[in-house]
């Protein structure tokens, strides 16, 4: 049983994987800013530009000498009048874009058939500028994402210990935060925080979810992909779309939860040793009766990572759980002189909570957890320090 | 060949936070070690990947390649000897001869009820 080479085993260096992140996310902040923020800034600019109808004078693909391989645009020239004079424009659409994809740019040309009448938007401040397509923001604006991607699952790695850093591992840590210099002493457990945590994690997820599914979707309807949606492709856009409106749902839930009325916990201490009692007192919010069914409960759970198939799943186990709700808004919370106090090691935790349950007329049903820190007895009375550090 | 051991004076090798962990170590080497070093450690076992730590440690002078020496290191004040239903927490004394001698190891219980905390 060789613990310091198991140990050594699992660390791993990582300068070249943040390194590599790194780089990833500077390549993906410079292509979010030539593949979508110049655009959407030329987007918003033309927001305003009034519709009038335009004839197609000329229209072909043209070929440029790319570095690699050949890439294509269009050539168009119409004319339009605008406030009862007479233009001609050649712009399709706001920024220049050239790809390698000539039959993307020969089906655009299809559209634009010369002599046909078309609408095109003109600059109301100078009407000799137009151009054919608003929206500008194509699948290209897609191509920073996965940089993007690469670059933030390192850093989450790195920061949430996946990736652990240094050329050799570190002993484990294990004790509770409070022992290593946190906050002790009487807390107020107010939930919003905790609430709107939760509100922006999901509500992230659900931006940048509906994001790219809206993106997909202009650029479908912009290119006339709409026609191609009956198949395979368009059944898969269409759960997208199904999952990017129940995280929408989702969101507006808890953003309705973090307004909702919030059981306000009063804790004496929030380090309490095994074994020992702190008091414990909280107040209704709301008018009077409006809260029922209040449940307060201290619970201790077992939490593991395991890894399955090279990904990390949590397990849980609840093994103690107490009710602690009385009439007269205060209780004593003792501690278990048997039991296991809070662990914080990396992969095998003990968590100790405080979860408060009530349904509030008029507002969905409170559930709301606050971390509480139970920590070994002190031997002999004495204080907890870092005392093997 | 080289061999080292390790005993606890505790018979049950069980101990309380703080209390004194005193003990004997014995070896025989093939050449004279830099230091005996004896360091206390943990690990977890069960469904989850496995945390390791370490405790204290006292390195103890080595004059000769075979000799004996008594150790004294404080238990510390957790984490505690535990068996949950999803892992558990199990408690050594190392002993190795440095920089590449032979290793042995002594587990001990480390709880205030001196048994492992059952969940």
């Amino acid at each position: 049983m060789h613990w310091h080479q198991d140990s050594d085993r699992r660390a791993r260096n990582t300068a070249a994987v943040i390194v590599f992140g790194g780089l990833f996310g500077l390549v993906g902040a410079l292509l979010s800013v030539l593949l979508v923020l110049l655009p959407l800034v030329q987007t918003l600019r033309v927001a305003g530009w009034v519709a009038a109808p335009c004839v197609i004078m000329s229209s072909e693909v043209q070929t440029h000498a790319g570095e690699t391989r050949e890439v294509y645009d269009i050539a168009l020239r119409y004319s339009y009048t605008y406030e009862g004079n007479s233009y001609e424009g050649d712009r399709y659409r706001l920024y220049p874009l050239r790809t390698s994809d000539r039959a993307a740019w020969q089906a655009i040309a299809g559209r634009y058939p010369v002599g046909s009448e078309q609408t095109c938007y003109v600059d109301p401040n100078r009407p000799e500028r137009a151009t054919l397509k608003r929206v500008s923001l194509g699948a290209a604006a897609l191509t920073p994402l996965p940089f993007l991607l690469v670059s933030f699952g390192v850093f989450y790695g790195v920061r949430s210990g996946r990736i652990r850093i240094g050329l050799r591992g570190k002993p484990a840590e294990w004790r509770p935060a409070v022992m290593r210099g946190g906050k002790t002493g009487p807390a107020v457990l107010n939930p919003r925080a905790q609430r709107i945590k939760k509100l922006v994690k999901l509500g992230l997820v659900a931006l940048v979810w509906n994001g790219i599914v809206m993106l997909v979707i202009m650029q479908a309807l912009g290119e006339g992909w709409i026609r191609q949606l009956q198949t395979i492709a368009g059944l898969a856009l269409s759960s997208f779309g199904i999952v990017g409106i129940a995280l929408l749902y989702m969101t507006a839930s808890r953003l309705i939860v973090v307004f909702a009325p919030a059981v306000r916990l009063k804790i004496e201490e929030q380090a309490v040793p095994v074994g020992g009692s702190t008091t414990l007192r909280w107040d209704l919010p709301g008018r009077p009766g409006q809260v029922t069914h209040l449940v307060i409960t201290v619970i201790a759970e077992e939490a593991v990572t395991i890894r399955v198939g090279g990904e990390d799943k949590q397990e849980k186990h609840i093994f103690y759980e107490q009710d602690l709700t009385s009439d007269q808004g205060e209780t004593t919370l003792t501690i278990p002189s048997q039991t296991m106090h809070s662990l914080e090691a990396e992969h095998n935790k003990v968590c100790w909570m405080l979860r408060v349950k009530a349904d509030v007329r008029g507002w969905p049903d409170i559930a709301d957890t606050f971390p509480l820190t139970v920590l070994p007895a002190a031997p002999n009375g004495a204080s907890h320090g870092n005392d093997h550090d | 060949m080289a061999t080292i051991t390790i005993e606890l004076d505790q018979a049950d090798a069980a101990y309380t936070p703080g209390q004194a962990m005193t003990g004997r170590v014995a070896w025989d080497l093939e050449h004279k070690a830099e230091a005996i070093v004896v360091r206390q450690a943990w690990k977890t076992n069960g469904r989850g990947e496995q945390d390791i730590g370490l405790g204290g440690e006292q390195r103890l002078t080595c004059h000769t390649r075979e000799g004996e020496a008594t150790f004294e290191l404080p238990a510390l004040d957790g984490p505690y000897s535990y068996q949950g239903k999803l892992f558990g927490i199990r408690w050594m004394l190392e002993v190795t001869a440095e920089p590449h001698g032979p290793k042995a190891w002594q587990a001990f219980t480390l709880s205030p009820t001196r048994s492992a905390i059952r969940a």
